[in-house]
């Protein structure tokens, strides 16, 4: 499986690869401008300037190789949803390579660009879209939304007395989103006092509320405080104090710790995916509670097992785990 | 942390948290500079009154265990470590047993002064 996502991943940046090394192979043999537009038969009827030409064909298929690796490796559910959106993203960036040889390659040693034919390169940009057959049928189909593996160790419930009461509570915070909002802050700032000048009105103002929008959720992942007690399970954002997640005794099947892999769950933050969700901020031992409808929640704790002992009893004693 | 409470032991619900806190301070589960669970929801989760926990976090205060700042809760402070949680354990074995003897706390104030080198 891993060598077909491999595969797949290669060639989402084939196209890439060709653009890139095409320019350096034709870039002193291209004319200035390169012919882009075609009417019928006859020669090119408008041209662009090579270099922007080529950046923005460039950035077309890197940007789809990117998104396309992405979802090629993550771990997604559905037979079809993971090869469809390769797919078309391998055929866009083939597209976008199709377009820059053929408006380069009949071009070279040419000074005019609109003295040049299209001729046969027309078939490449008319095929190019057959690219995403390759994603569609090496990539494998998509994975149970539950992690299978979870490498975990076999927590026991804790033991609690009769009319005993038990609640576990414990503050995370993660230096890298304090970080992250720390540079947004001070760039969102950089932005008001230097920008202000140059740009000013609706441009600035929608700017700066974007910026300050997407500081404050990040910030809202600086610190949270995990809860296990009779309710179940609770994140709650410190710093804005509304609750992030909430799973309630009733909802629990199964409460496990485990090395929790980012890439397992979809990077790093609040992670939402088909099937499950997590909060990781670094790669390292979690709490893993899968719920009765076969969704799952992680989030990395420096000490998993009491909380896990704690939430198994709360599940065991009101829910059905 | 975890926190246990039995209503049905001895000491209060308030001693009982307190007691926990301090042994969290104590063994290091809870770090100087720490915030602690706010009053209202640490009552919610243990489902005692609110006032119960902030009883015990005004011991805890007391102490010189934690400070709490307005409207920003409770915290470790910086310099409570175990040795501080030992004396205050021993403080409160003090100002019980003395009790239960009747002594007053002029007279416990002029022992301790007495054992530290100070005047009567």
């Amino acid at each position: 499986m891993a060598l077909r996502k491999a595969l797949a991943v290669i060639s989402l940046w084939l196209p890439s690869a060709i653009v890139l090394l095409t320019w350096f192979a034709w870039r002193d043999r291209l004319p200035e401008e390169l012919p882009t537009h075609w009417s019928g038969d006859g020669p090119a009827d408008s041209s662009t300037a090579a270099g922007t030409f080529w950046i923005a064909v460039f950035t077309v298929t890197v940007l789809a190789a990117v998104v396309g690796s992405v979802v090629a490796l993550a771990r997604i559910s559905g037979r079809w949803t993971r090869r469809a959106i390769a797919a078309s993203l391998g055929a866009t960036a083939a597209f976008a390579a199709s377009m820059w040889i053929g408006s380069s390659a009949p071009a070279l040693g040419v000074t005019d660009p609109l003295t040049v034919h299209l001729g046969p390169w027309i078939l490449l940009a008319l095929f190019s879209p057959a690219y995403g057959l390759v994603q569609l049928g090496v990539l494998p189909p998509g994975e149970d939304p539950r992690v299978a593996d979870l490498r975990s160790e076999r927590i026991a419930p804790r033991e609690v007395g009769a009319g005993q009461t038990v609640a576990w509570s414990h503050n995370v915070t993660s230096k890298l989103f304090v970080t992250v909002t720390a540079l947004m802050t001070a760039l969102t700032m950089a932005i008001g006092f230097t920008v202000s000048r140059a740009v000013g009105g609706v441009t600035l103002t929608v700017t700066l509320l974007v910026m300050i929008l997407s500081t404050l959720l990040v910030a809202a992942f600086c610190g949270f405080r995990v809860t296990v007690d009779w309710r179940g399970l609770r994140v709650t954002s410190m710093l804005f104090g509304f609750p992030l997640k909430r799973i309630v005794p009733e909802q629990i099947a199964r409460v496990d710790v485990a090395m929790i892999d980012p890439m397992q769950w979809g990077g790093w933050g609040y992670r939402v995916m088909p099937g499950s969700s997590a909060i990781v901020l670094r790669r390292g031992p979690g709490l893993v509670v899968t719920q009765t409808d076969s969704r799952q929640f992680a989030i990395t704790l420096d000490l998993p097992e009491e909380p896990a002992a704690v939430l198994l009893h709360v599940a065991q004693s009101q829910g059905k785990g | 942390m975890l926190f246990r409470i039995d209503p049905s032991a001895s000491t209060s619900l308030a001693q009982q948290i307190a007691i926990q806190v301090r042994t969290a301070i104590a063994d290091g589960a809870l770090s100087a500079g720490e915030r602690l669970p706010p009053a209202r929801e640490l009552a919610t989760s243990l489902q005692v009154n609110m006032h119960t926990v902030l009883r015990a976090y005004g011991q805890l205060r007391d102490e010189g265990l934690i400070e709490m700042r307005p409207s920003r809760g409770a915290y470790v402070k910086n310099d409570a470590g175990s040795a501080l949680v030992r004396i205050s354990e021993l403080t409160t074995q003090l100002v019980t047993e003395a009790k239960r003897m009747g002594l007053s706390a002029a007279e416990v104030h002029s022992r301790i002064d007495r054992l530290m080198g100070g005047t009567t």
